[in-house]
């Protein structure tokens, strides 16, 4: 399934609010989908999480992930049963060194190599698993920064909760300070352009982007020089 | 030095993705924080003002280091 930019932002937005129980399991399935498309390698994903007293797959790409993964839960091992439980992240590089069944569960599908990683809170002992074609994509970098987000997201969307906590601190409080100058000379240029706010910051970017100095140098001057007419 | 894309400036920063976002923030931005980091990470793709809101955000803070301006905008203009 080829994700749309579109559902994709979408679901990164319903992750931060939080969702529903119904708008879960569709948004999971984009999340999973976009794996295989965004980090390299990659032929197969699922999801798995203990529901209290079996794993289960909540989200899978193709059969292929449901099947290795049912293997792993009735073996009671593997690698996302592992990430799962113990809460890390898991790599088999080679299938074949990683016992006689599981081998031959994957002998007739195109992966050689497992990744997986476990959750963040809030989503407890899950998994998100990663079946590759060969053994070296998983070698950090961009593919596992995007796995980490990737996962991340799941984990906001299984919690059912915004992932976000109340966000604080002095370097918060310093940007919110800032802002809140973006936002008075965004309001005061489309009072006296006659735009909306959303074209006031528009402009504002521009202008800052041109000239080479900061948000907050271009508002201040914008700010001033409307004081002084 | 050529322009820094945003996943490279990102990288060069040494931001947590919540020290970014609240750069954004502070610049005009909109966005959630996962959002923000998937277009950092290129998992989607930005607008041209998503764009150069993030640079802002990041050149910003390179600003306050000594660097002027490293990562690339969206510039019609250039």
């Amino acid at each position: 399934m080829a994700v749309r930019g579109r559902d994709l932002a979408e679901t990164f937005r319903a992750a931060a609010r939080g969702v529903s129980p119904e708008e879960r399991d569709l948004l999971l399935r984009t999340v999973i989908a976009v794996v295989p498309e965004t980090v390299s390698g990659v032929v197969s994903v699922s999801l798995t999480c203990w529901d209290g007293g079996r794993f289960q797959t909540v989200a899978a790409s193709d059969p292929v992930a449901l099947r290795l993964d049912e293997w792993q839960y009735a073996a009671d091992r593997g690698p996302c049963v592992d990430a799962a439980r113990q809460g890390r992240r898991t790599f088999v590089p080679d299938l074949a060194q990683a016992g006689q069944g599981f081998a031959a569960a994957a002998e007739s599908t195109e992966v050689r190599s497992v990744l997986s990683i476990p959750l963040p809170r809030p989503a407890d002992h899950a998994g998100l698993n990663c079946y590759a074609a060969g053994g070296a994509v998983f070698a950090g970098g961009l593919g596992e920064a995007r796995l980490e987000l990737l996962g991340r997201t799941a984990a906001a969307l299984l919690g059912g909760h915004p992932s976000e906590t109340e966000p604080t601190g002095a370097r918060f409080e310093a940007a919110l300070a800032r802002r809140r100058e973006i936002d008075r000379a965004c309001a005061t240029l489309a009072r006296r352009d006659g735009i909306t706010v959303d074209e006031a910051l528009r402009a504002l970017s521009a202008e800052a982007v041109r000239r080479r100095v900061t948000m907050t140098t271009a508002a201040r001057e914008l700010l001033r020089g409307d004081a002084d007419e | 030095m050529s322009e820094l894309g945003l996943y490279e400036g990102y990288r060069l920063s040494e931001l947590s993705p919540f020290e970014l976002w609240a750069e954004y923030l502070a610049v005009g931005g909109g966005a959630d924080q996962l959002e923000v980091e998937a277009y950092v990470l290129g998992i989607l793709r930005p607008d041209r003002l998503q764009h150069n809101l993030i640079a802002q955000a990041l050149n910003e803070v390179f600003l306050d280091r000594g660097l002027d301006h490293p990562v690339g905008y969206h510039d019609p203009a250039r």
